[in-house]
């Protein structure tokens, strides 16, 4: 290949690449637009929860064998206010928000300055019984293992 | 905003410099992924290095418009940093998952024109007993013969066998084509929680490659204040993850052994 067809190759499939970007972007937001809204979404919640004074702490939920666990970092609580709640059909966390820190990592924005608590709950999809879940505490962090054989679904 | 001393467009994306990028060698990538690891390893390794901001790469059409405001100066969303020897790109904000493409192929041509010798991405792989493990596992891929020359000073298990998805797979892919070495550093890392102990892992090792001294242990002090911090971002990160494909990285490849 000479030089001049590599360099029409090169520019053929740049435009061929803008082209397909192009339908790509279109999907894409016909993608976020049936996803009803995420962007949406996330401003509503992170303003609801500011308005709240409060944040959601973080989490993920792995689904094992046995067992379904929960992982929830509380960064930023006081480590004597964490209280964990198990009901048959939901998990409840609430702590105090350590000023200092809460400071020290989000800065001196207004709207930080006014949160005071964690607070989450999640609704489980299944019932189960409270004195099976096992919650332990490892400093900021709590693992919530729910066994699979204690899970029943409501009549 | 810094004064403009050159500027050029590739790919859609616009390379605002500002400061003296001098010649690195090598270009280390931390973009918003798995675990937050590679955000958190980059601005910590421009952190403690003390690194410039020199080049501000954006797009009106193709990155959220937005600007960043650090101690009262305002910044492009992504930014290049460099101290002349070594380049590293940050960024505060997800990459959309239509301008992964684009902006991937216009990193590895930035990478090629400027002469670096190879790209060192840093990433997290979501494992699911990360929550038990005591010290994340840590895991390479080598793009080529001096990829894997340059990343053979690092005790690390190669993948053997797996998917990468998302913009991490596209420079692998583009730097292969453009003959640029890229290595690609994991960790086991939480998929959906920033992970400071994840990018202290991921950190030693690419600072290894590239020949630096770097302490990660302020990483694993402030894990605490870092996960704070980035939670916003992990939860505009997981976002981005599901459209881009990181599902596929959960299931073995078609080829089997």
């Amino acid at each position: 290949m000479s030089w001049f067809e590599e360099e029409f190759e090169e520019k053929r499939k740049r435009i061929m690449d803008m082209i397909r970007d192009a339908f790509r972007r279109i999907r894409e937001m016909e993608d976020m637009l049936l996803e009803e809204g995420v962007e949406e979404r996330v401003l509503d919640e992170r303003f609801t929860m500011l308005s709240r004074r409060q944040m959601e702490p973080l989490y993920t939920i792995i689904d094992r064998d046995e067992e379904v666990v929960l992982v929830v970092e509380l960064p930023g609580a006081r480590r004597d206010s964490i209280d964990v709640i198990v009901t048959e059909n939901e998990i409840r966390i609430e702590a105090h928000l350590e000023e200092e820190q809460v400071r020290r990592a989000l800065g001196e924005y207004s709207w930080y300055k006014s949160l005071e608590r964690i607070s989450w709950s999640h609704k489980l999809p299944f019932h189960v019984d409270p004195s099976r879940v096992r919650v332990e505490r490892r400093g900021l962090r709590v693992v919530i293992r729910i066994p699979k054989a204690g899970i029943y679904h409501a009549p | 905003m810094k004064e403009t001393r050159f500027e050029e467009e590739i790919n859609g994306f616009l390379f605002r410099e500002y400061g003296d990028l001098g010649t690195p060698k090598y270009l280390v990538i931390g973009l918003p992924d798995v675990g937050l690891v590679g955000a958190i390893a980059s601005v910590h390794l421009v952190r403690q290095l003390k690194l410039e901001d020199v080049i501000g790469v954006d797009s009106y059409s193709l990155l959220p418009p937005v600007v960043v405001v650090s101690n009262g100066e305002p910044k492009h969303p992504v930014r290049i940093y460099s101290n002349g020897s070594l380049a590293v790109i940050a960024t505060d904000i997800p990459i959309p998952p239509a301008s992964a493409p684009p902006l991937s192929a216009a990193i590895v041509q930035f990478a090629r024109t400027r002469g670096i010798e190879a790209i060192i991405s840093v990433t997290g792989v979501g494992n699911p007993l990360r929550f038990e493990m005591e010290k994340p596992g840590l895991y390479i891929i080598s793009s080529d013969e001096n990829a894997s020359r340059i990343a053979s000073q690092v005790r690390a298990e190669k993948l053997k066998e797996g998917i990468l998805a998302g913009p991490y797979a596209l420079i692998l892919k583009e730097s292969i084509r453009k003959r640029l070495s890229n290595i690609v550093v994991m960790a086991d890392s939480f998929l959906d929680i920033p992970d400071p102990e994840a990018a202290a892992v991921a950190l030693e090792a690419a600072s290894a490659i590239i020949g630096v001294s770097v302490d990660t242990r302020s990483l694993l002090e402030e894990a605490e204040r870092i996960k704070l911090r980035l939670k916003d971002l992990m939860k505009e990160t997981k976002n981005v993850m599901a459209r881009m494909g990181k599902g596929l990285e959960y299931r073995p490849p078609l080829m089997y052994t």
